[in-house]
């Protein structure tokens, strides 16, 4: 479904990525595992159309993507959940909600994702009218989540889903992101949660200053011991 | 590496020379440059003062303020009436008689234009305590107001200024020697002012204000300050002004002159003191040199007619295209500096000077001072107390009747689910929000209701779930901003080059240095603190806060967004800088083996309720616990 060719991208004089490829099939949870600052952000800033500096390949369904404005690729199909939340600060939580629909026409569709939206999060739906920067850290994480989830996307990229929720809502988010998977989205996960996240993962790239360390499916990584000793803190 | 630091001897040394180059240059031009020549010379002069004043309020501090003519006009006026002799005032005021005292005083032209720098000065320090508290654009067009206010009380005040009819035949004291006198003032006492830590204090209120209370900064104060020093030197670039064209009116102290200054700053590059400087020489020129495009135009087979006020239309346009292609302006927050041919060679070389002998700043030393009141151990034996303490915000109740004892010198945690008023009871505890109901104790004394600055005073510092640095300072000067709060430099000392004072802020800075190096972000000391990767960020929040010498530290989140690895690292700072500075440690986290770890009690809130408290072990097992947080997978998983 997404093809990643020999992705640079630089970022303020520095080169963050430097040429990794990668490919994500459809209806599949794929991973992006590594320290902070390995180039995780950065490639999922490219695919969505936010990092300007770029060079190599971004391929959606054969079509080239990269160099697109980021608008044209929400329509696209892909959406993203911002690492930092980037949630609209003066906006009450179901206006956040209907602005993630902003490219959409059909209106059942939208009222119906609302609906599943508030059930895989119920407590947005306590704070429906409450604006989004009153949200505590962890309400604005389901926010963004929920929000890129609106779009109705393909691809769906989710940039440290788990940040500063509770452990209870952790395990959610997985199931959460497992049960957005089974009904046939294909999911982009980044995750410092590497093993809840290599669980639940068909395939897992881990990737080191901007480059592609290893990769397999996440099962395997999961009992990879170079991968336990540096990712899973064994 | 930190920049090195040159030597007094050197650094006065190079200044007398300029010094000493520019009077030669002056004496020069006086001799060999026509009067029309030397008048432009003149204005650059005053040009660049009233950039470096409006610069300081709005580039350094980040103050938008459009009240430049108001203060200058305040200058111009006082100063010409100083200067004036009572016979001559006496003929002058024809509409309405001149009235006393401004009909008998007179004063040399020195202290004249002092005298109008101070009532511009006063004005600002009037106008900025209502109006600092707005931000923005508000504070923008506040200012404007108040410019135009004094215009028109300047017109109406027809027994002091003479009215609509301005002042005439004002003596031209303002020579080369003088203008040039007063720029080099001007320049000293902002680079002193601004190379001082009260530089990076305003730089960082214009980076983050929250974060700045939280360095234990009094945020209001210190605009106030920057505003009326600011205000001061426009006050002196009127009074130049007033001497320099020897006519002054209320129509001249229009928009268009703030205009011209904040051109002038903003081509040159807001936060740039050399951009001023060349912007200033640039555009003076510009604006007389382009006086021929409001005169006609020859071409021989065409004639153009003048078109008045040409020159600022095509002026407008070139700010406009400042603005969309270079918003940073010729110099952003760069500076030229004598050496910096001597700098690029230097790190060509991967040479660097060594440190300068400094006093010992420590946190050892800072320990024996008074303001600690040691923590003795069993005669307070919580640090902190809350009792009862609540907030509502409208008719959400976010926080209700908390109680919550810290044990000196223990780290303790605080969890609870998403919404529950973790970050609230932080921002309780650091003074950002006033308790509804109950109170708050800290080493026993009574800090309810303090505002954030005061209660960093106390020793309380705190970090931030989103990460809160000051992005364009480096990471040394963030360290160097939260040692502000104990540093007994006032800000004006730094021009006064007091040795105390440049001996502090060397010892400053090899402590900062320490602390980074004992965080391990020696490597990034002159970096800018917004380029460095997240984990890093993180750890340099928590060297800034150790700068503040607390006695107890809030961490909120401190290992969110860190891989278990990371987080490892983390949990072994956390231990050793608890130990290390003798600190009482609460931190909120949602990674239990953090929490599980490093704490040795734990309160857990949900809905802002304490539902549970006590060690690791008890709140694992509590049932409460496990139902509203942890999750009954909560062992296995983990």
């Amino acid at each position: 479904m997404l093809e990643i060719n020999d992705l640079h991208v630089y970022y303020g004089g520095i080169h963050a990525v430097k040429g990794i490829s990668l490919s994500i099939p459809q209806g599949q949870i794929v991973t992006l595992i590594g320290a902070n600052g390995a180039g995780k952000s950065s490639t999922v800033r490219a695919v969505a159309g936010l990092a300007r500096n770029t060079r190599g390949s971004i391929l959606l369904n054969k079509a080239t993507i990269l160099g697109r404005d980021p608008e044209e690729i929400v329509r696209a199909g892909i959406a993203l959940s911002p690492e930092g939340r980037r949630i609209l600060p003066h906006l009450t939580v179901e206006e956040n909600l209907r602005l993630g629909a902003y490219a959409r026409n059909d209106k059942p569709g939208i009222t119906r994702d609302l609906e599943w939206v508030y059930s895989l999060f119920p407590r947005l739906r306590e704070r429906l009218w409450q604006k989004g920067g009153t949200l505590s850290g962890g309400e604005q994480q389901m926010l963004a989540v929920g929000r890129a989830l609106m779009s109705s996307p393909d691809l769906l990229m989710l940039d440290e889903p788990s940040l500063g929720l509770a452990p209870l809502l952790v395990r959610e988010i997985f199931s959460i992101i497992r049960q957005i998977n089974s009904q046939g989205k294909t999911v982009l996960l980044i995750e410092q949660n590497a093993f809840a996240a290599l669980s639940i993962s068909n395939y897992a790239y881990i990737l080191e200053t901007g480059k592609i360390a290893l990769h397999g499916p996440g099962q395997e990584l999961l009992h990879n011991p170079q991968v336990k000793e540096a990712y899973l803190g064994a | 590496m930190p920049a090195p630091q040159t030597r007094p001897a050197y650094e006065a040394a190079r200044f007398l020379g300029a010094a000493g180059l520019l009077m030669l240059a002056l004496a020069g031009a006086e001799t060999f440059l026509d009067p029309y020549k030397i008048q432009i010379l003149n204005l650059i002069a005053i040009n660049i003062i009233l950039a470096l004043s409006l610069n300081l309020i709005y580039g350094f501090t980040g103050m938008f303020s459009l009240g430049h003519a108001g203060f200058m006009a305040i200058g111009a006026y006082v100063c010409s009436l100083c200067v004036l002799t009572p016979a001559y005032k006496e003929t002058m005021w024809i509409l309405e008689p001149i009235i006393w005292p401004f009909s008998h005083m007179e004063l040399g032209f020195f202290p004249a234009v002092i005298a109008g720098g101070i009532c511009a000065a006063l004005a600002g320090l009037l106008i900025a305590l209502p109006v600092l508290r707005l931000g923005g654009d508000y504070l923008g067009i506040a200012t404007l107001g108040f410019s135009e206010i004094i215009r028109v009380l300047i017109t109406n005040a027809t027994p002091i200024t003479n009215g609509s009819l301005g002042i005439k035949g004002i003596p031209k004291f303002s020579t080369l020697w003088w203008n040039y006198g007063w720029l080099l003032f001007t320049l000293y006492f902002v680079v002193s002012l601004l190379r001082s830590n009260s530089g990076n204090v305003l730089k960082a209120i214009r980076d983050d204000q929250i974060a700045a209370k939280t360095m234990g900064i009094n945020t209001f104060r210190q605009q106030a300050l920057s505003f009326t020093v600011g205000a001061f030197f426009a006050g002196v670039g009127g009074a130049l002004t007033a001497c320099l064209i020897s006519t002054i009116d209320p129509k001249m102290f229009s928009f268009l002159l703030t205009f011209n200054v904040l051109m002038i700053a903003v081509a040159g590059g807001l936060g740039s003191i050399t951009g001023s400087v060349v912007a200033g020489i640039i555009i003076t020129v510009l604006l007389e040199w382009l006086r021929i495009v409001e005169e006609e135009i020859n071409l021989g087979f065409i004639l153009i007619p003048g078109i008045p006020g040409m020159r600022m239309v095509i002026f407008s346009m070139a700010l406009m295209l400042i603005i969309i292609f270079r918003r940073e302006g010729i110099m952003g927050m760069r500076e030229l500096a004598w050496d910096t041919p001597l700098r690029l060679w230097r790190r060509f070389a991967k040479t660097s000077a060594p440190p300068p002998p400094a006093k010992n700043f420590s946190i050892q030393e800072a320990e024996t001072m008074p303001r600690s009141q040691a923590a003795i151990p069993g005669e307070n034996e919580f640090i902190l107390e809350l009792r009862k303490a609540g907030m509502r915000f409208g008719g959400v109740t976010a926080v209700k009747d908390l109680n919550m004892s810290v044990k000196t010198g223990c780290i303790a945690g605080f969890i609870g689910p998403n919404g529950a008023g973790k970050t609230t009871v932080f921002n309780l505890i650091s003074g950002f929000y006033k308790p509804t109901q109950g109170r708050i104790l800290f080493q026993g004394a009574d800090i309810t209701g303090l505002p954030p600055h005061l209660v960093c005073k106390r020793g309380i510092a705190r970090t931030f779930q989103n990460i809160r640095l000051f992005p364009t300072l480096s990471a040394l000067q963030n360290v160097l901003v939260g040692f502000h709060v104990r540093q007994k430099s006032q800000w004006w000392m730094p021009g006064l080059q007091l040795p105390a004072s440049r001996r502090e802020y060397a010892a400053m800075r090899e402590a900062a240095m320490r602390l980074l190096k004992r965080l391990g972000l020696d490597d990034e000391a002159c970096e800018a603190a917004g380029s460095l990767p997240y984990g890093k960020q993180r750890r340099l929040e928590i060297a800034r806060a150790l700068a503040t010498e607390p006695r107890f530290l809030l961490l909120d989140e401190p290992a969110a967004g860190m891989n278990p690895y990371e987080t490892q690292d983390l949990m072994e700072l956390i231990q050793d800088i608890r130990q290390d500075f003798n600190l009482t440690i609460l931190l909120i986290e949602h990674d239990m083996k953090v929490v599980m770890g490093v704490c040795s009690n734990i309160w857990v809130l949900e809905y802002g309720i304490c539902i549970a408290d006590g060690p690791p072990e008890a709140i694992r097992n509590d049932p409460k616990v496990i139902e509203a947080y942890l999750g009954e997978e909560y062992m296995e998983y983990a």
